[in-house]
Formats: structure tokens, C-alpha cells, sequence
């Protein structure tokens, strides 16, 4: 069952140089779905659109970013379907976002307001929702919630400043998902991470979806290392478009698109199969998002491009279960 | 090949609390040489003291106790006026850990990089200062076009990452410290930074410390690397000896947490 | 919820301008300071009566000629008004000037300096913080004389006292600033410590300072009250302040004189609340919390 879908999605950011006003298309057409009990994992290059896709998804659409087109749609627990871009922006903040859909935003460290203590800042979230809401079930629930991600419940009294990195990510981990969501986005959770506190906080959000506090996952990341541990699909993000969506295994062992293997293939983990490669990259570098192509928006760097890739864009095409890629190589002619 | 930087038992202790003092070692007795043309990983966990070290390196943050010498001047004895600090850090520069801090929020992204023109002394606002920026953009695969102009609020994250490394471009400095240069990049991208690195030391001898907590990175790229467990140096040698045949427990756990591509964890 | 911090900062100025006219308390707190400055700018063009004149009746009730009516001495109250407004918003002024200048000094260079400079100047607002204020004016005011005191040692005397919490909150946010890494890459840019003060630390200042310039001018003109009271400022200044202290002393209320305390006693009022209004919504529009969580 679908928790969250998007369908034709797409949002512009509103822009102006020297006068003339254009559109950065930062989200381009994009269908997405995320099914129940699923951590899906988006990857893709640097400015690709990730984080404005996981803008969308909330439907916290902020100038100069416009929603263009498409529909954005929730399911509740109670099966009730929610029409995410049907809403104005004071009813998804006081009835949707952090109660249905959450985030970890990729900045989440400066994200804390770092004058409140972690329990104020709780409590405005909370508050935000139910107006009533009295301070000490907010810590109380706090400190349980803590205390279920395996964090000391003492952080409720501190200050953000006074956490180390891995504790702060997994804190704002703790506060976004208060409210049990259906969905809980997060975004670049573990960059800024060394590979021990990387392994934690994936488990705790591992936990997340093991004690069912959240439904379903989206895991925004640039490291499919770390995204395969814990995904069970992968959908692969390219010039604000989805190239391809596979289950991760399909992804990782056989992927389809050019793209997608020659970010495989760029991976460096200590496995032997990598050492022996050495360090590759995809050359050239991805098309403006003022202008893009009229074709394939990889058609630039693509080993595989034929004619048809300039001028034609390829379609999001279904292959096999589960799989869908956007290439010209897997259209039956 | 010849000695560029040298630190001498260089020592950070941070005392915070305001009604009980909390006393934290940050950096412990470490003594390291960084010569001419080499790439030196330093690699740890979290609070193991990697940016403070580099901060006491980069002149920013006065240590306790300890020296550094860089071309045989003791960097924070010797070195008194603007002047010399500008000379300093023309030589000395660093890409730090936390691209959206290392902006301020009120300027565009412009800014640091005419600092960077500003710094090896020329004029921003002149068609040479233009064509400067625009060639280190191009190089770390940014377009100039898309990107001047923009406040930082209007980029993603790896693309201020790559801002800050097109401003050590300009500079061009002997001594580039790196902290997690690449965080934010996804691998197609990042092979080509990597690259940068390279070609700098290759064509220029720069000597580059690259802190990373990506140890596959680490291994990748570098001709040594440093171990770094609450705030000493534990392990050091060539990649092979560190990754390969790793001595300290530390470095063993820290192997043992790298995630792998075509295996799950339990 | 946490997510919107970043995106609100660098804002342009029409925008932030276009967001406090959108605000209630800043349109009604404006209003009525921009009503008050009229009064106090035009004032003596529309009605040309001189204050100092006592030709007239005394103790006359508003009517047609005197809308204010008159005081005791005869003279025209609403005349003394608009001379009351333009030196009330004077001293506000200066004081909030003042303050902020002295405050501001201390706490940059203490949080930018650090080490000992930082712990003399901490001690000295400690010690400051302690000094009775009040004590401290009667003490210069006499000590200068009081016929000879203008409304600028008014508003220094009431700074004197006054800057400690602010230098106080300036050091503290320098303190958070300090260590981020665009002061840095400033400062290895070879800016000197003055040019970072003013290009990467005064901007995330502003609308804290401009806060506070509203609050200090409210501290000003109330204090400037407060001193003509106790009698301590000079006689021929006229100031709202001083038209409450004259109608005190001549005993206005009790024989029902009520122009004469009333109406320069609800437009202090109203411009205290109208500098409380905006400085509430200036913080409301650029602080994002308040803004939108
Ligand atoms: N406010 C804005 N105005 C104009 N363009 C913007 C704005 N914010 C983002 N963009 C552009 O939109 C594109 C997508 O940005 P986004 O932040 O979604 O990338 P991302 O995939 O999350 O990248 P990263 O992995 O580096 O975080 C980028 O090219 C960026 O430059
Ligand atoms: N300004 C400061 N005041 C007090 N303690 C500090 C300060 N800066 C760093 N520390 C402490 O010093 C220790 C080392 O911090 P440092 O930032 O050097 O670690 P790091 O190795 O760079 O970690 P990361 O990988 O998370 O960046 C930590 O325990 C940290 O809490
Ligand atoms: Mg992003
Ligand atoms: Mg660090």
C-alpha cells in the first residue's frame, strides 16, 4: 500500500538574472511512490534536487521555489487519503508536517535553534499542533522517545550546542518523529558523520521503523554505501528527474541506467572488488537546470548515446517487478 | 623531500562550564611533519580532535602548549603583523568541515571568492579578477553563470562545498588543509575534486592534509595516513600498512564500521 | 518546524519592509509615531502660539482659541505639546543613541578581543550594573547644576547606567558568532579584526540593535519623567515629562485642570506603547522563530 505518492510532480525555483526572470528546474515531472513499511533511498549528484524533491514531498513550498504541477498524496494510518498540494500552508503546518510527515533536514545540526533547550524546542513543535499541549508531557514524552533511540533522557535539558554531532543528528531524529508520522524524511543524516557514529545512527533509524514509530522512510543521501544498509529500494535522482527505481539489491548487482552504474562504479569501500578498480568518476558534469536538453539530460555524458537520446526524452518505463528506468536502451522497439 | 610544516608537541585543552569547569584535551602532545608534495589523511572519529589540530595549524586557534614551524618560522611566535599573517595564509589555507557555516548568510557566494582574488593580490572588479573566478568554478565543475550572483541560501550544500574548494583554487596555497571536503558530494562528482588534489600536487608540490572520516577515501588517495583516537595520534604509516595491517585497536574498529557496497550489514 | 531557519536571513530590504507594513502592531505603532512626528515637526508652522507667552487667561478649559486650553501661568498647553513631543523624542533619541553606542563598543570588543580584555571590560558592566542609577543622576545633575543642564546630559546621564545589558547580550552573541567558519575564512582573507566586526558581525546584529534602540528610546523619554519629577532637569526645557511635573506642582488635579495632565500624559503614553509596538514587531518579522514555527 502506497503511504506517500507523488505524481508529476514538478517545482521551479523562481529566479532572476540580470532581469529576466527564469526557472531553475530543480524538480522536473517527477512520479514517486513510497509504500508502507518501505525505506526508500534517494541518491543522486550534488544539486540534483533532493532536497528540494524532499521540499515537495512536505509540500513546504517557500519563495522563490513555486509548485508547478502534480499531486502530492498521503496516506494516513486510519486510511484516510490526504491531498498534500490541495492544502494551504497554515493547515498542513498546524495538522500535517510532523504529525503525518516529518523531516531531518540536511542542515539539522544549525537547524536547532541554538538559544532553546531540546525540550523547548520539543514543545513549540508540539505546540504547533496542539495548542493545549502542556510542557511536561511533551518532556515526558520526549525523554521516552529518547530513551527508545538509546539516547540519555538528559538531553531534554541541554542546549543543542552542547551535543556532540551524532548525538544532535539523532536528537533532531528524536524530535521529528514525536508524533509517530507516517513518513519521516530524512536528508544527508549522516555526512557530517564518522563511520562509528554513521553505523549508530542508522540504527537508530533502523529502530524507527522496527518499533514502528514511522511507517515508511525516505533516506536522502549521496552514499549508496550507506543507503543500501538499510533501503529496501533504491530510486536514483539525476538533473531533477528520476532516472531509475529499482529494490536495492537490483540496484547495487545489476544496475540499468548508464548513470546509475557509473555511480556504482565511482564507489570507494574497502571491499576488494573496489580496491582493484581504483578511484572512477563520471566525466562532464551535469546539465543546467535554467535550460536543460530538450533529450536525455545524461545524453552529455553517456557512453551509450545514440541519436535518438538528443532529441527524444525517455519515458519512466516499467521493466520487470518493481523496476523502472528512463533510457532509450530499454525501450523495445 | 624537504619539511613544510612541523608541529611540536602541540597541545589544545578547552576548559568550558561556568559554574563547574569541564576540562576537554582536545589535541594531546602531537608531533607531526608534513613534507613538500605529500597527501596526508587524517582520519578519527568524532571530538577526536582532527579540526582543532588543523585550526592550530591554520593560525585561528592559539594552543595551550606546543609549536608549529612552517618553513622554519615558528608560526605563532614569529609571525606579528597583518603582513605576515597574509603571507601565512596565502600559503597555509584550509576548505572547512561545515560548507552552509562557512558563509555569511548576508552576502552572496561572490564574496569568498574575491577575499581568495583579494588575498594573492588581485583586483576583483578587474576582467583578470572575472576570468579567475570563472576558471576555478569551471574547474570544480560549477558553472560561473549559474552560481555568481547567488546567495547561499539559493545552493545545495555540495555546491558550496565545491565553491570553497574552487577558493583554495585561486589561492593556490602550499599547505591545503581539507576537512571534509567532500562530504556532500556524491561519488560521480567527487572523483573529479579528488582530481584537483592531485593535479595541486602534482604540478605545484602543495602538500594536502585531508580529513575525512571515509576511510575507502582515505586509502584511495593518500601517500600516508594518520590515526587520530581522543585527541593523540595512534596510528600512522602508508595506506597498505594502516588499512591493510592495522596495529591499533582503534583503527581496527574503525575498519570494521566502513560500510561496505556489495555487503549488507547483520 | 526546524527546518526554516536558514532560508529567512538574507532578505532584501523591501521585502523586509513589505512584511512590517503587512504587520498590525507595526502599522498602528507607526501610525502613531508618525502622527506625533507631525504634530512635533509641523506643529509650530500650523499653530504658530508661543509657548512662553503668559499673556493669556490662565487655567482656561480648551475652547475654540487654546484647543488645549491653558495652564496656571497662562500658557498655551497645546502650544507646549508639540514643544513637549519634538525635545520627549530628542532625549529618546539620544538616549537610545547613546546606550547603544556605549553598549555596543563594549560588548564587540570584548567578544571579539577575548582573554583579559574581555574580563576588565566584563567586570567594569558588572560593576556598573550595581551602581544605582538613580543615585548616580541626582549626584551629576546636582553636581553640574541643574538650570545649566541640557537634555543631552539628561540623556548621557540616563546612558551611563543603562548599557550594561545590552553590552552584556552583544558579547554573548559575538561569543556564538566568533567561532563559525565565515569569520574565518575572513580573517584568512587577512580582514582585520575592525572590518570583520563591521562586514560579518554587525549584520547579524542589526535587528537586535534596532530592538533595543526602540526599547532604550522608551527608557529615555520615561526616565527624562522620571528625573523631572524629582526635579532635577532644567526648568525652561519644555518635555512632556515636564508638563506632568508642572501640572503636579500647581496642584492641577485638584482643581480640575485635567487638560493640563491628561493630554500630555496620554500622548507619553501613547508613544511609549507605539516604540513598544514597533520594536514587538520588528522582532516578530526577523526573528524566523516568531515568524513561522
Ligand atoms: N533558492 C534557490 N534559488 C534558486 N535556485 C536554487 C535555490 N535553492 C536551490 N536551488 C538550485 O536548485 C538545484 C537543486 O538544489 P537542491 O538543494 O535540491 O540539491 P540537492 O540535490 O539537495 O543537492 P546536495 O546533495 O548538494 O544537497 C540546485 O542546482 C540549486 O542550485
Ligand atoms: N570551542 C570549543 N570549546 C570547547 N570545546 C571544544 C571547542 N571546540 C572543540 N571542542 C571539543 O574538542 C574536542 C575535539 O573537537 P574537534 O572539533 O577537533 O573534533 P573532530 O575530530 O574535528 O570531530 P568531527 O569529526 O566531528 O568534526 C571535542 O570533544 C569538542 O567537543
Ligand atoms: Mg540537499
Ligand atoms: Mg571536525
Amino acid at each position: 500500500m502506497d503511504r506517500l505518492t507523488l505524481k508529476n510532480v514538478s517545482a521551479y525555483y523562481r529566479q532572476l538574472i540580470v532581469n529576466k526572470e527564469v526557472y531553475v528546474r530543480a524538480v522536473d515531472d517527477v512520479s514517486l511512490s513510497v509504500k508502507k513499511g518501505e525505506v526508500l533511498g534517494l541518491v543522486g549528484e550534488s544539486g540534483c534536487g533532493k532536497t528540494t524533491l524532499s521540499k515537495v514531498m512536505m509540500m513546504n513550498i517557500n519563495p522563490p521555489l513555486e509548485f508547478i504541477k502534480g499531486e502530492v498524496q498521503l496516506t494516513r494510518r486510519d486510511g484516510e487519503v490526504i491531498r498534500l498540494h490541495k492544502m494551504s500552508r497554515r493547515l498542513l503546518k498546524n495538522f500535517v508536517w510532523g504529525k503525518n510527515i516529518s523531516i531531518v533536514p540536511q542542515e539539522a545540526m544549525s537547524a536547532l535553534m541554538p538559544t532553546l533547550k531540546i525540550k523547548r524546542i520539543a514543545y513549540d513543535l508540539v505546540r504547533s499542533h496542539d495548542p493545549n499541549a502542556k510542557l511536561e508531557d511533551v518532556v515526558e514524552r520526549l525523554e521516552k522517545r529518547l530513551e527508545e533511540l538509546g539516547l540519555p533522557d538528559y538531553i531534554a535539558d541541554r542546549y543543542p550546542f552542547e551535543l556532540s554531532g551524532g548525538m544532535a543528528q539523532r536528537t533532531v531524529i528524536a524530535v521529528a518523529t514525536l508524533l509517530n508520522p507516517e513518513v519521516l524524511i530524512v536528508d544527508e543524516p549522516t555526512s557530517a558523520l564518522d563511520v562509528l557514529t554513521q553505523r549508530i545512527v542508522l540504527k537508530t533509524l533502523a529502530d524507527l521503523m522496527v518499533k514502528n514509530i514511522v511507517d515508511s522512510m525516505v533516506f536522502i543521501t549521496h552514499d549508496i554505501a550507506i543507503v543500501r544498509q538499510i533501503a529496501s529500494r533504491i530510486a536514483v535522482m539525476y538533473a531533477g528527474k528520476i532516472v531509475e527505481s529499482a529494490p536495492t539489491e537490483d540496484i547495487i548487482f545489476n544496475p540499468l541506467h548508464p548513470y546509475t552504474k557509473g555511480l556504482i562504479e565511482s564507489i570507494t569501500s574497502l571491499e576488494p572488488e573496489v580496491r582493484k578498480r581504483g578511484v572512477k568518476y563520471i566525466p562532464g558534469q551535469p546539465p543546467q537546470l535554467i535550460n536543460p536538453p530538450q533529450g536525455c539530460r545524461f545524453a552529455d555524458r553517456c557512453s551509450f548515446v545514440m541519436e535518438k537520446c538528443k532529441k527524444e526524452e525517455p519515458p519512466l518505463i516499467k521493466i520487470g517487478e518493481g523496476r523502472e528506468v528512463a533510457c532509450w536502451l530499454y525501450v523495445k522497439r | 623531500m624537504r619539511i613544510l610544516l612541523e608541529t611540536k608537541s602541540l597541545t589544545k585543552v578547552f576548559e568550558t562550564g561556568f559554574f563547574k569547569r569541564i576540562v576537554v584535551k582536545a589535541v594531546d602532545d602531537v608531533s607531526i611533519i608534513l613534507s613538500e608534495g605529500e597527501i596526508v589523511s587524517l582520519v578519527g572519529q568524532s571530538g577526536s580532535g582532527k579540526t582543532t589540530l588543523a585550526k592550530m595549524i591554520l593560525r585561528l586557534l592559539e594552543p595551550t602548549s606546543g609549536d608549529i614551524f612552517f618553513q622554519g618560522r615558528n608560526v605563532w611566535k614569529d609571525l606579528k603583523t597583518l603582513e605576515d599573517f597574509k603571507w601565512y595564509w596565502k600559503n597555509v589555507h584550509a576548505v572547512f568541515q561545515n560548507p552552509y557555516a562557512s558563509f555569511n548568510p548576508f552576502y552572496k557566494i561572490d564574496r569568498v571568492l574575491h577575499q581568495a582574488l583579494m588575498l594573492i593580490g588581485i583586483d576583483p572588479d578587474s576582467p583578470e579578477g572575472d576570468r579567475v573566478i570563472r576558471e576555478a568554478l569551471e574547474v570544480v565543475g560549477l558553472r560561473p553563470d549559474e552560481t555568481l550572483g547567488k546567495y547561499p541560501h539559493q545552493l545545495s550544500g555540495g555546491q558550496l562545498q565545491r565553491i570553497l574548494i574552487s577558493r583554495a583554487w585561486i589561492i593556490k596555497p602550499k599547505l591545503l588543509l581539507a576537512d571534509e571536503p567532500v562530504s556532500m558530494l556524491d561519488v560521480s562528482t567527487r572523483g573529479k575534486i579528488l582530481e584537483l588534489f592531485d593535479i595541486l600536487r602534482k604540478n605545484l608540490g602543495t602538500t594536502i592534509v585531508f580529513i575525512t572520516h571515509d576511510l575507502g577515501l582515505a586509502y584511495a588517495i593518500s601517500d600516508r595516513i594518520l590515526v587520530m583516537y581522543k585527541g593523540k595520534i595512534v596510528e600512522e604509516g602508508s595506506p597498505d600498512k594502516v588499512i591493510l595491517n592495522p596495529e591499533h585497536e582503534y583503527t581496527k574498529e574503525l575498519l570494521k564500521s566502513v560500510p561496505t557496497l556489495y555487503k549488507k550489514w547483520s | 518546524m526546524v527546518t526554516e531557519r536558514l532560508e529567512v536571513r538574507s532578505m532584501k530590504l523591501i521585502e523586509l519592509l513589505y512584511l512590517l507594513f503587512n504587520n498590525k502592531r507595526f502599522i498602528i505603532g507607526f501610525g502613531i509615531i508618525f502622527f506625533e512626528l507631525i504634530l512635533a515637526f509641523m506643529g509650530p508652522l500650523l499653530y504658530p502660539v508661543d509657548p512662553f507667552d503668559t499673556n493669556n487667561p490662565p487655567s482656561l478649559p480648551p475652547s475654540e482659541e487654546h484647543p488645549f486650553g491653558t495652564d496656571r501661568f497662562g500658557k498655551d498647553v497645546f502650544a507646549l505639546v508639540v514643544y513637549g513631543i519634538r525635545n520627549s523624542l530628542y532625549v529618546g533619541v539620544l538616549t537610545g543613541t547613546f546606550t547603544i553606542l556605549i553598549g555596543l563598543t563594549v560588548g564587540l570588543v570584548a567578544g571579539i578581543r577575548g582573554g583579559i580584555v574581555d574580563e576588565v571590560l566584563m567586570s567594569f558592566t558588572n560593576v556598573v550594573m550595581i551602581i544605582p542609577n538613580v543615585l548616580l543622576a541626582i549626584l551629576i545633575l546636582t553636581y553640574v547644576g541643574v538650570e545649566r543642564s541640557g537634555l543631552e546630559l539628561v540623556a548621557a546621564v540616563l546612558s551611563i547606567t543603562t548599557w550594561t545589558g545590552f553590552a552584556r547580550a552583544v558579547r554573548a552573541q559575538i561569543l556564538s558568532l566568533r567561532e563559525r567558519e565565515f569569520i574565518y575564512l575572513s580573517r584568512m582573507a587577512g580582514f582585520s579584526s575592525i572590518k570583520i566586526a563591521f562586514q560579518d558581525l554587525l549584520p547579524h546584529l542589526a535587528t537586535f540593535i534596532l530592538i533595543s534602540f526602540v526599547n532604550y528610546m522608551n527608557v529615555g523619554i520615561n526616565g527624562e519623567v522620571g528625573l523631572s519629577i524629582l526635579g532635577l532637569t532644567s526648568i525652561s526645557i519644555v518635555t512632556l515629562g515636564k508638563l506632568l511635573y508642572f501640572a503636579a506642582i500647581t496642584q492641577a488635579f485638584l482643581f480640575g485642570q485635567w487638560w493640563t495632565f491628561l493630554i500630555p500624559g496620554a500622548i507619553l503614553i501613547l508613544l511609549s506603547a507605539s516604540l513598544l509596538l514597533i520594536a514587538t514587531a520588528i522582532d516578530e518579522v526577523f526573528n524566523p522563530r516568531l515568524r513561522r514555527m
